[in-house]
């Protein structure tokens, strides 16, 4: 049996019994090691090897040249910046639309909130796929959206619906809204409804309880919403690629292309460690964020 | 205009009120009317036509055991629930269906409801910051009410770093901040141990008495309401049974249940045998007589009443007394309680009595058979219904 009274010795006998402790993480640090860190160190190692043709890697000694080439052509340069915006205007649209829902979740549904929220879970659990078709059939040529307007009397289809920028940043938007709503609406529904109750009667109306109590203490779950939607949105190629044309053109996009078409592994690879430098910096911003928010008064 | 002449301006409050949708504020009107004010939830009735007046620099209590109503008159009150009938009118304006952020009183939560994200400071500067008063406005009213709180120099703590009893301060100072025309208080003392509890009592009346602020106090604990009210009202089923001063209410309530639900009561069953003038004679079921000054309604000779006599009212005699009005008693356990003794015996006819007795009157050695007598002021015997489930009695 295991006394609490005596720590040492049950950790002692335990250990005499079990082995050492550092044989249980042998497996979890085994598994993380071959399936995260040796490819990624691959990675790293081929984003580092000088370009070629026929091959992964030309010959020579490491060199910053594909890292050289990415932030020197102005191509590249462009595809950061339009990744830069569209993933940074879906993520204000995105948190906006999912705090308002998150709000009505967590205040105003009543008997819907678990309806709604199972709904909210399905949407989430839609193949990206299926989603982005769903948008082309709405947003095309002859989608629902154009032959809507020819009805009205409207006779040239609206070409931009599809394959620009704007379709891009729609269809992210959306199909990050659960991503942001969930953990928004967790952090409200911690709220104790007495507080809104005793700012009703301290004279804040709607809006000043919403900004001075609802959102300064629903600011970790938004931080988090944060942190789940802006990372994946740099990355996204799917939804670029299929009704992005050459407007919507993001950095996901763009490594897809020169690793699979273009076969140009050394500079997918450099495109890819500074797309994740470029997250981690995003994460620890909102992480650094989220401490400051929780210890200032507001 | 304290507590006696409160009783007497009820009728003419209501006069001057006659018209609900009355231009603004009107100085001379009460803090606050009810006026049959009902509400009704999917099923129940939680309060059923509750009239009265609340008047200014009162401090009142709505008293009741859980799910009497009070709670919910008082969310009312405060504008989170709107009657299903009836009026509520603050200093003379309708308050219709204002919503609490438009209505001039405050409410203190009885689980402090502070900001947790805010310090002291800015949760007692969140209703003066509403009414867009300007910087220094407001910090002289945090500092004020602070300083009547006796918290001032916890301003920049957090809730969180506060004691239970510090956490109601805030929660009070911040309410009062807003300089409302009536404080609601729901229980705010229910989560302090006991000798905390008392000291905020005192407190609370002392906050009372200096900010001239209307308080209206809902408990369900008799001791609380006495200690602090000037005017108490006794709730049960959503109505109130007996609106009055705590010494009224003691010592002449109005219904058995509201003698039995404040401090001890014996209620012995009798027959009323005559109701002259000032006092009443009763006769008890072994045909002793009895006397009371008072009662609480206008009772027949020949029917069923009950005797009503505090435990401290009570005088023991070892031998019959000798105005021959008395009560043959036996005696059972005796409780020392330091000033008093508290003796528990039992009638002829075998209903229940308890007495509290002086520690030099009580009997030292007792009775050899443990019988003695008892007797009373008739000042201080209060005639009340007979107890009978609510089902009259018309014994002959």
């Amino acid at each position: 049996m295991v006394s609490v009274a005596e720590p040492r010795r049950s950790w002692r006998r335990r250990r005499r019994l079990h082995g050492h402790p550092a044989k249980y993480l042998v497996l979890p640090v085994g598994l993380l090691l071959v399936l995260l860190i040796a490819p990624m160190t691959y990675l790293l190692v081929v984003s580092l090897r000088p370009p070629s043709i026929t091959g992964i890697s030309g010959p020579g000694g490491p060199t910053l040249d594909n890292y050289e080439q990415v932030l020197t052509t102005d191509f590249y340069r462009q595809v950061l910046v339009t990744s830069a915006f569209i993933a940074t205007t879906s993520l204000v649209i995105t948190l906006a639309i999912g705090i308002g829902l998150a709000y009505i979740l967590a205040f105003r549904a009543d008997r819907l909130e678990m309806p709604l929220l199972l709904l909210l879970v399905l949407a989430d659990q839609t193949p990206t796929i299926t989603k982005v078709y769903a948008w082309r059939i709405l947003l095309g040529r002859q989608g629902v959206i154009n032959s809507g307007l020819e009805r009205l009397g409207l006779d040239d289809p609206i070409d931009a619906l599809l394959f620009s920028r704007a379709a891009v940043i729609i269809v992210l938007s959306v199909t990050f809204i659960p991503f942001a709503t969930i953990p928004v609406y967790a952090a409200m529904k911690a709220i104790d409804l007495s507080l809104l109750e005793s700012a009703n009667d301290l004279g804040a109306g709607f809006m000043t309880r919403l900004t001075r109590i609802i959102l300064p203490l629903a600011a970790p779950g938004i931080f988090i919403a944060i942190i789940l939607v802006y990372i994946p949105l740099f990355s996204e190629f799917i939804a670029p690629t299929m009704v992005g044309g050459t407007g919507g053109y993001m950095i996901g996009s763009a490594i897809s292309d020169q690793i699979l078409d273009n076969g140009n592994w050394g500079v997918g690879t450099a495109l890819s460690f500074m797309l994740l430098l470029l997250t981690a910096a995003a994460a620890a911003l909102s992480y650094y964020l989220a401490r400051i928010k929780q210890l200032s008064s507001a | 205009m304290i507590r006696h002449s409160a009783i007497g301006t009820r009728g003419s409050a209501k006069t001057t009120n006659g018209d609900p949708a009355g231009a603004g504020t009107d100085t001379e009107a009460p803090a606050m009317s009810l006026v049959n004010v009902r509400k009704v939830f999917d099923l129940a009735v939680a309060v059923d036509g509750v009239t009265f007046d609340i008047v200014r620099n009162e401090f009142f209590s709505m008293l009741g055991p859980s799910g009497c109503g009070k709670t919910t008159t008082l969310r009312m009150l405060a504008g989170f629930e709107e009657p299903t009938s009836g009026h509520i009118l603050i200093e003379g304006e309708n308050a219709g269906s204002f919503p609490p952020y438009r209505r001039k009183t405050n409410l203190v939560f009885q689980n402090y409801a502070l900001f947790p994200h805010m310090t002291v400071y800015d949760n007692v500067a969140f209703g003066p910051r509403r009414k867009k008063l300007r910087r220094r406005e407001v910090d002289a009213t945090v500092r004020e009410f602070l300083e009547t709180v006796r918290l001032d120099e916890y301003s920049a703590r957090k809730p969180r770093e506060l004691s239970g009893g510090q956490q109601q301060r805030v929660a009070l100072a911040r309410a009062l901040a807003n300089r409302p025309a009536v404080l609601l208080l729901d229980e705010p003392l229910g989560a302090l141990d006991l000798s905390l509890r008392e000291e905020m009592q005192f407190e609370l009346k002392r906050i009372q008495r200096e900010t001239g602020i209307s308080f209206v106090y809902v408990t369900h604990d008799q001791n609380e309401a006495l200690t602090m009210s000037d005017r108490i009202a006794v709730m049960r089923n959503g109505v109130v049974e007996h609106l009055a001063s705590p010494e009224k209410i003691y010592l002449e309530p109005e219904t058995l249940f509201v003698a039995k639900f404040i401090g001890q009561a014996n209620l012995l069953p009798c027959t009323v045998e005559a109701a002259d003038g000032g006092s009443f004679d009763v006769r008890f079921a072994g045909g002793e007589r009895g006397r009371a000054a008072k009662a609480s309604y206008r009772p027949d000779p020949g029917t069923a009443a009950s005797l009503m006599i505090r435990p401290e009212h009570i005088t023991l005699h070892a031998a019959p007394p000798n105005s021959g009005e008395g009560l043959r008693v036996r005696l059972g356990q005796e409780t020392f309680q330091g000033a008093v003794v508290r003796c528990q015996g039992t009638l002829g006819d075998g209903t229940p009595i308890v007495m509290l007795i002086r520690l030099e009157d009580r009997f030292d050695p007792r009775p050899a058979d443990d019988t003695s007598w008892i007797s009373w002021n008739p000042e201080r015997a209060y005639l009340l219904p007979a107890e009978s489930d609510g089902s009259f009695t018309d014994s002959p």
